[in-house]
């Protein structure tokens, strides 16, 4: 049951991938927030899903979580985990009293950007569904979003952009996760646009 | 006294006086079994009802995991005649989900479904509902304490 690895190379190629999405997504959020987003080096890891609220924090942590999933020619989920107080203090930021709809909203920014830069990178048609938040157990969230790859799938991709707005206090991380099938499809499309294949 | 924390699509079996616990019970559903004479029980968190195709982690659902319990139990001479259980969990923690059709109400239609069907009595649920939930599962009575943050 143990995640089968991927080589250096693989890594390497998403890695690359992650960080140019990251990147535009934390320059357009910075654009909204009128403040230096500064991101961190993506984490690429394929473990099994039971593993992955463990990657984020503890089982019993409160979080704010916004979920937004990927369809198209790869399914997969992005989450946006903030601490609630770090979530109050970005929205407070950019438009006080609207809370749950403001942070969805900055989601939404944070990962069309992303995702945009994923498909145009990657020939693939990435399209995303309306957010939607939740606060409470890290792990009682996490768990019901791996759950819908848990019965095809023992092992998924996880790749975790931390950003920092220094500026306001605020921390949080962008996490992508993908399905078996998506992350071959991924794999494939970076080896063909690195001439590999 | 011992706390043993049981993590996501696993199960613990154990006896007075030790506790067993599970944490962040969101949709999934945590399963409490107890054999009342011996004071011992088992404790698993599944976290979908069944599985679509072969080879995956047996204990990520509610059929697979709770026929390996009930098969390791009766290696301990505990048959499920002599169980009873309590259900956790099953929340809908995302709202845009539909309630009919969300992970935890499916997992805790399966969940009672299972016990029905093997004629082991449900004393006491706590399922349902948008909030994430944490138990401790005392072997001493029997006794389900679950805490949440709402």
């Amino acid at each position: 049951m143990r995640a089968p690895l991927l080589t250096p190379l693989e890594r390497d190629m998403l890695t690359e991938v992650a960080t140019l999405g990251a990147s535009r997504a934390a320059g357009s959020i910075a654009r909204i927030v009128h403040h230096n987003v500064d991101i961190d080096v993506p984490q690429i890891t394929l473990l099994p899903l039971e593993e992955v609220p463990a990657t984020m924090g503890e089982a019993e942590q409160d979080m704010t979580v916004v979920l937004i999933k990927i369809i198209g020619d790869a399914t997969g989920t992005i989450l946006m985990i903030l601490t609630p107080e770090n979530a109050n203090r970005l929205v407070t930021a950019i438009a006080p009293g609207m809370e749950a709809s403001a942070l969805e909203e900055i989601a939404n920014i944070f990962s069309g950007r992303a995702l945009g830069a994923l498909s145009k990178f990657l020939g693939l048609k990435l399209l995303q569904t309306i957010p939607d938040t939740a606060t409470d157990m890290l792990r009682a969230i996490i768990n019901e979003v791996t759950s819908e790859l848990g019965t095809q799938e023992d092992n998924v991709l996880l790749m975790s952009v931390g950003f920092t707005v220094t500026a306001l206090g605020v921390k949080g991380a962008l996490y992508y996760t993908f399905d078996t099938v998506s992350t071959q499809q991924i794999i494939l499309k970076c080896k063909q646009h690195a001439g590999q294949s | 006294m011992q706390k043993i924390e049981v993590d996501t699509s696993n199960y613990a079996i154990a006896s007075a006086p030790d506790i067993l616990s599970t944490s962040g019970i969101g949709s999934c559903v945590a399963i409490c079994l107890y054999q009342k004479e011996r004071k011992c029980g088992a404790l698993l968190h599944i976290m979908l009802p069944r599985a679509e195709k072969d080879g995956l982690n047996p204990l990520r659902f509610a059929d697979t995991a709770l026929s390996t319990v009930l098969v390791e139990l009766s290696k301990q001479n505990i048959t499920k005649e002599q169980l009873v259980a309590k259900v956790v969990g099953g929340a809908q923690m995302f709202k845009n989900a539909t309630s009919e059709n969300s992970i935890g109400a499916r997992n805790v239609a399966e969940v009672r479904l299972l016990l029905t069907s093997v004629n082991i009595a449900i004393m006491a649920e706590d399922v349902g509902g948008t909030n994430g939930r944490s138990l401790e599962f005392n072997l001493e009575t029997g006794g389900v304490t679950i805490s949440s943050k709402k």
